[in-house]
């Protein structure tokens, strides 16, 4: 189970990095802005979710 | 706290306590997206945007206070600890309206969900079957939280679990196969809505996090909430935060997967088929996942079942929170005792469940009223310049939660101030410290900001809504009177606070959290300061 949530949570990061790519390739445009949100809010989730889980996996170590 | 009174079972995991807030909070995107669309256009992402930082500043200020005081009493506990009790009163009779409203409108959307697999079940084609099965749906969860049955935790979870992956599977194909960066700055600047019109789309945006009295009401229930819920909250705040602005952005610059066309045949982008249609305004996400490429195929008949349970999830917590909020008011003695009173065989506040659905009752009542009778269309449409049902429930919705979110940012800044001793496991960032009578104060910025984010959408609802701003000033200015009776007859202070022993109460609290540790440093700090008062 833990193995899903953590790939679901790469995913994000991916999903993130693609959205951040498709607006930026297209130029700068104020538009853009609450994609460029949405892109820093799906790394930042992926990020600390993976970190977290790497943190509670090196205590348990 | 009494010694001898039961207590909540502190029973539910960190994931338990995230889809708790998750099947409150993330329903509300099902009803947000449409009608935010309606309303602000191609500046619908913006609306989210604005609503959505403020929505951050909201949970983080949330998540603080539950951290520091798990009770399920939420945003009234920590405003009457803060402000004291006339502003405690105001903040949770605010929430007892949002309760209300959740319980109509959350059910109402529910049925125009089912409307997109049952054609029978569409509000403007068959007004008095809508309304039937709406009313049918609220009297059937009064009955269960009357007898006591209660979603399980499980189920919630499996629920929450299958809705998030869902919604990450729409966006991921939606951004992947149809999301045109262009067609969204296109439409932005082409559709950009009218000064009022936006003002209109940001105050509706808000409805779509309304929810977050669910992250006090999971800390009551959290083993060591004070660790556990600033890490649920986070990724709840984050995961909302997400959803709202993937959809918006994917509604405004995508190319629907099968074409749109008017009545004429003319071709039509996404967005433009939620103005002046209620049916499509309460079924917004369904519309959306159906449009997504390949996935749509299989989206267009799960979406609308997933998107109707969840949705009677969140109308059932409106059902039990009403209750329990109106309990704990009562307790508190903000509240008539009646709301206290509890069924001999069932065990439940039966009075406090019957007397808010009944509400709820004629909410929808007020809601529908357009749709089932043509004489009382003309007076809304005279009146209110035609607000249809949806859109009453979602002014009334936005109302209450500016107004008991706007306090509890008042109670978060005023508790830095008055109650320091408190340890707080989890503190927003950003914070400046100020004097305060002979020591240093944390001063949070992101509270101040926040507060002036709700304050100008209440503004917002305020100037824009027709029925909201006579509606729900009404609701407090009635709810006042009310208390004001009540403290009068019962000879306690009208306009003060009585004595509610917080200090003793936040040691029993945490104690009964597990948080000993936290407890021993509570002790701790009322000892040196008492020492430190005695020397001085």
């Amino acid at each position: 189970m833990t193995q899903v949530r953590l790939g679901f949570y790469v995913l994000y990061v991916i999903l993130g990095c693609v959205i951040l790519m498709r607006l930026l390739s297209s130029g700068f445009h104020w538009q853009a802005v609450s994609g460029l949100v949405l892109a820093a809010a799906l790394i930042a989730l992926g990020v600390h979710r993976i970190a977290l889980y790497a943190r509670v996996r090196g205590e348990r170590r | 706290m009494r010694k001898n009174e039961p207590q909540l079972r502190r029973a539910v995991t960190p994931w338990g306590s995230f889809a708790w807030g998750y099947s409150d909070v993330g329903a509300d995107i099902f009803i947000g997206l449409g009608l935010v669309l309606a309303y602000a256009a191609g500046a619908s992402n913006i609306a989210f945007l604005f609503a959505g930082a403020v929505y951050v500043c909201i949970g983080l200020a949330y998540t603080e206070l539950a951290a520091a005081y798990p009770v399920a009493g939420g945003g009234q506990y920590f405003v009457m600890r803060g402000l004291g009790d006339v502003f405690g009163f105001i903040a949770g009779w605010a929430v007892l309206l949002d309760f209300t409203i959740d319980v109509t409108l959350f059910a109402w959307s529910c049925v125009d969900y089912l409307s997109q697999l049952i054609p029978v079940f569409v509000s403007s084609g068959h007004p008095w079957v809508h309304f039937g099965v709406v009313f049918v749906l609220i009297g059937a969860l009064c009955a269960l939280n009357v007898v006591g049955v209660r979603e399980s935790t499980a189920f919630q979870g499996t629920v929450s679990a299958v809705d998030v992956l869902s919604e990450t599977l729409i966006l991921c194909f939606g951004f992947l196969f149809a999301f045109d960066p262009q067609l969204l700055f296109h439409t932005m600047s082409s559709a950009w809505p009218s000064p009022f019109a936006l003002m209109q789309g940001i105050s509706l945006a808000i409805i779509s996090f309304v929810g977050l009295e669910s992250i006090s009401q999971a800390a009551q229930e959290t083993q060591r909430p004070a660790s556990v819920i600033p890490r649920t909250s986070i990724a709840l705040i984050l995961t909302i935060l997400i959803f709202a602005l993937g959809y918006s952005n994917l509604a405004l610059g995508m190319h629907p997967w099968h074409p749109i066309t008017d009545s004429h045949g003319h071709p039509l982008a996404f967005w433009q088929i939620f103005p002046n249609n209620s049916d499509n305004q309460g079924k917004g996400v369904a519309l959306l996942a159906a449009q997504v490429p390949v996935w749509g195929l299989l989206a267009q008949y799960y979406v609308p079942v997933l998107g109707a349970i969840l949705l009677l999830i969140s109308s059932n917590s409106g059902v039990f929170g009403s209750s329990r909020i109106a309990y704990a008011m009562s307790s508190a003695n903000l509240l008539p005792s009646v709301f206290q009173r509890v069924h001999r065989r069932f065990r439940t506040p039966a009075i406090s469940i019957v007397t808010f659905c009944a509400l709820a009752v004629v909410e929808l009542v007020f809601a529908a009223l357009p749709g089932l009778d043509p004489s009382a269309h003309a007076v809304y449409a005279r009146l209110f310049h035609g607000e249809d049902g949806i859109t009453f429930l979602g002014d009334l919705y936005a109302f209450g939660a500016a107004t008991s979110y706007s306090f509890v940012f008042l109670a978060l800044i005023a508790l830095r101030f008055t109650d320091p001793l408190s340890p707080r496991k989890f503190r927003i960032p950003f914070n400046i410290r100020v004097p305060f009578r002979g020591r240093h104060v944390d001063f949070p910025v992101i509270g101040a900001l926040g507060f002036i984010g709700i304050a100008a959408i209440l503004a917002f609802t305020l100037i824009t809504h027709d029925i909201g701003r006579v509606a729900g000033p009404l609701w407090l200015v009635g709810g006042f009177v009310l208390y004001l009776v009540y403290r009068h007859r019962k000879g306690l202070p009208v306009f003060g606070s009585q004595d509610h022993n917080f200090r003793n109460r936040q040691v029993d609290i945490l104690r009964n959290a597990g948080e000993l540790e936290l407890m021993d440093e509570y002790v701790k700090n009322l000892r040196a300061h008492a020492e430190s008062t005695r020397t001085s």
